[in-house]
Protein backbone atom coordinates (compact mmCIF):
# COMPACT_ATOMS: atom_id res chain seq x y z
CA UNK A 1 0.00 0.00 0.00
CA UNK A 2 1.23 3.68 -0.70
CA UNK A 3 1.62 5.41 2.32
CA UNK A 4 2.19 9.58 2.01
CA UNK A 5 4.21 10.36 5.35
CA UNK A 6 4.85 13.56 3.11
CA UNK A 7 1.83 15.72 3.89
CA UNK A 8 3.57 18.80 2.10
CA UNK A 9 6.41 18.13 0.10
CA UNK A 10 6.37 21.03 -2.23
CA UNK A 11 5.44 24.12 -0.03
CA UNK A 12 5.07 27.16 -1.79
CA UNK A 13 4.20 25.38 -5.13
CA UNK A 14 0.74 25.24 -6.57
CA UNK A 15 -1.32 22.67 -5.21
CA UNK A 16 -2.09 19.82 -7.42
CA UNK A 17 -4.66 17.88 -5.55
CA UNK A 18 -7.34 19.24 -4.04
CA UNK A 19 -8.13 17.71 -0.36
CA UNK A 20 -11.63 16.83 1.21
CA UNK A 21 -12.70 19.74 3.62
CA UNK A 22 -14.22 18.00 6.73
CA UNK A 23 -17.44 19.69 6.71
CA UNK A 24 -18.17 19.92 3.23
CA UNK A 25 -20.60 17.46 1.88
CA UNK A 26 -18.99 15.02 -0.54
CA UNK A 27 -20.15 15.87 -4.45
CA UNK A 28 -19.64 12.18 -5.60
CA UNK A 29 -19.12 11.08 -9.29
CA UNK A 30 -20.87 8.78 -10.40
CA UNK A 31 -24.26 9.66 -9.46
CA UNK A 32 -25.71 7.76 -6.68
CA UNK A 33 -26.59 4.32 -7.34
CA UNK A 34 -23.81 4.00 -9.99
CA UNK A 35 -20.73 2.77 -9.73
CA UNK A 36 -17.21 3.04 -11.31
CA UNK A 37 -15.84 0.11 -13.41
CA UNK A 38 -14.16 -2.70 -10.76
CA UNK A 39 -11.27 -4.79 -12.35
CA UNK A 40 -10.44 -7.83 -11.16
CA UNK A 41 -7.62 -10.48 -11.42
CA UNK A 42 -8.67 -14.55 -10.91
CA UNK A 43 -5.62 -15.88 -8.47
CA UNK A 44 -3.33 -18.11 -10.43
CA UNK A 45 -3.10 -21.54 -9.65
CA UNK A 46 -0.02 -23.41 -9.79
CA UNK A 47 0.59 -25.86 -12.48
CA UNK A 48 3.72 -27.32 -14.18
CA UNK A 49 6.21 -24.68 -14.84
CA UNK A 50 9.05 -23.80 -17.01
CA UNK A 51 12.44 -25.46 -17.14
CA UNK A 52 15.07 -22.52 -16.17
CA UNK A 53 16.54 -22.33 -19.27
CA UNK A 54 13.01 -22.33 -21.00
CA UNK A 55 12.22 -19.79 -18.02
CA UNK A 56 14.17 -17.22 -18.88
CA UNK A 57 14.44 -17.62 -22.67
CA UNK A 58 10.11 -16.73 -22.17
CA UNK A 59 10.14 -14.56 -19.55
CA UNK A 60 7.92 -16.19 -17.41
CA UNK A 61 8.51 -19.57 -15.10
CA UNK A 62 4.59 -20.09 -15.78
CA UNK A 63 2.93 -21.34 -18.51
CA UNK A 64 -0.54 -20.01 -17.46
CA UNK A 65 1.11 -16.47 -17.60
CA UNK A 66 2.52 -16.90 -21.37
CA UNK A 67 0.73 -15.28 -24.09
CA UNK A 68 -1.20 -16.07 -25.69
CA UNK A 69 -2.77 -17.48 -23.52
CA UNK A 70 -4.20 -21.25 -24.27
CA UNK A 71 -7.50 -20.95 -21.73
CA UNK B 1 40.34 -21.13 -18.99
CA UNK B 2 37.84 -22.85 -20.48
CA UNK B 3 35.39 -20.03 -21.12
CA UNK B 4 32.56 -21.94 -22.91
CA UNK B 5 32.56 -23.56 -19.80
CA UNK B 6 32.56 -20.22 -17.54
CA UNK B 7 29.36 -18.81 -19.76
CA UNK B 8 28.10 -22.35 -19.57
CA UNK B 9 27.97 -22.06 -15.65
CA UNK B 10 26.75 -17.99 -15.88
CA UNK B 11 24.07 -19.21 -17.74
CA UNK B 12 22.72 -21.37 -15.46
CA UNK B 13 23.03 -19.16 -12.48
CA UNK B 14 21.06 -16.57 -14.22
CA UNK B 15 18.63 -18.94 -14.96
CA UNK B 16 17.99 -20.40 -11.27
CA UNK B 17 18.24 -16.78 -10.52
CA UNK B 18 15.24 -16.09 -12.52
CA UNK B 19 13.21 -18.94 -11.52
CA UNK B 20 13.72 -17.80 -8.09
CA UNK B 21 12.63 -14.50 -8.55
CA UNK B 22 9.24 -15.87 -10.58
CA UNK B 23 8.74 -18.18 -7.59
CA UNK B 24 8.84 -15.25 -5.15
CA UNK B 25 6.78 -13.26 -7.02
CA UNK B 26 4.08 -16.39 -7.14
CA UNK B 27 4.67 -16.84 -3.18
CA UNK B 28 3.76 -12.92 -2.76
CA UNK B 29 0.32 -14.07 -3.49
CA UNK B 30 0.52 -17.42 -2.32
CA UNK B 31 2.60 -17.73 0.81
CA UNK B 32 0.73 -20.61 2.33
CA UNK B 33 1.72 -23.03 -1.05
CA UNK B 34 3.66 -25.14 -0.52
CA UNK B 35 4.60 -26.68 -3.73
CA UNK B 36 5.72 -23.54 -4.71
CA UNK B 37 7.31 -23.44 -1.29
CA UNK B 38 9.43 -26.70 -1.85
CA UNK B 39 10.47 -25.59 -5.46
CA UNK B 40 11.52 -22.23 -4.21
CA UNK B 41 13.93 -23.95 -1.61
CA UNK B 42 14.69 -26.39 -4.20
CA UNK B 43 15.81 -23.81 -6.81
CA UNK B 44 17.52 -21.70 -4.05
CA UNK B 45 19.87 -24.31 -3.25
CA UNK B 46 20.81 -25.22 -6.86
CA UNK B 47 21.35 -21.46 -6.90
CA UNK B 48 23.53 -21.24 -4.37
CA UNK B 49 25.43 -24.37 -5.47
CA UNK B 50 25.95 -23.04 -8.83
CA UNK B 51 27.33 -19.88 -7.58
CA UNK B 52 29.48 -21.10 -5.10
CA UNK B 53 30.84 -23.70 -7.92
CA UNK B 54 31.07 -20.35 -10.43
CA UNK B 55 33.54 -18.56 -7.64
CA UNK B 56 35.78 -21.32 -6.35
CA UNK B 57 36.28 -21.80 -10.49
CA UNK B 58 36.17 -18.15 -11.86
CA UNK B 59 36.11 -15.94 -9.00
CA UNK B 60 33.84 -13.28 -7.52
CA UNK B 61 30.19 -12.79 -9.09
CA UNK B 62 29.82 -9.87 -6.56
CA UNK B 63 32.09 -7.61 -4.89
CA UNK B 64 30.21 -8.79 -1.62
CA UNK B 65 27.47 -11.12 -0.71
CA UNK B 66 28.35 -14.86 -1.43
CA UNK B 67 32.08 -15.57 -0.63
CA UNK B 68 34.46 -14.89 2.32
CA UNK B 69 37.92 -12.95 1.03
CA UNK B 70 40.57 -14.85 0.99
CA UNK B 71 43.02 -14.98 3.69
CA UNK B 72 45.89 -13.55 1.86
CA UNK B 73 44.73 -11.79 -1.81
CA UNK B 74 41.05 -9.43 -2.76
CA UNK B 75 40.16 -11.82 -5.47
CA UNK B 76 38.21 -9.44 -6.57
CA UNK B 77 40.34 -7.62 -8.84
CA UNK B 78 41.80 -10.86 -10.00
CA UNK B 79 38.48 -11.72 -12.55
CA UNK B 80 38.19 -10.00 -15.87
CA UNK B 81 35.52 -7.01 -16.17
CA UNK B 82 32.41 -8.00 -17.88
CA UNK B 83 33.29 -6.42 -21.11
CA UNK B 84 36.70 -8.31 -20.90
CA UNK B 85 35.17 -12.11 -20.70
CA UNK B 86 35.43 -13.67 -24.42
CA UNK B 87 33.04 -16.29 -24.39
Amino acid sequence: MYRDNNQNPQQGNTQAVSYIDQNQELGYYPPQGMELARAYVPIQRLGKVYPPAKALETGTLFPELYRPYHY
Amino acid sequence: MDSHNQAHLLRKIQELSFVAVDLNLYLDTHPGDRRALEMYNNVHRDFLQAVRKYEKMYGPLVNFGYSPAMQDYWTWVESPWPWEIKY
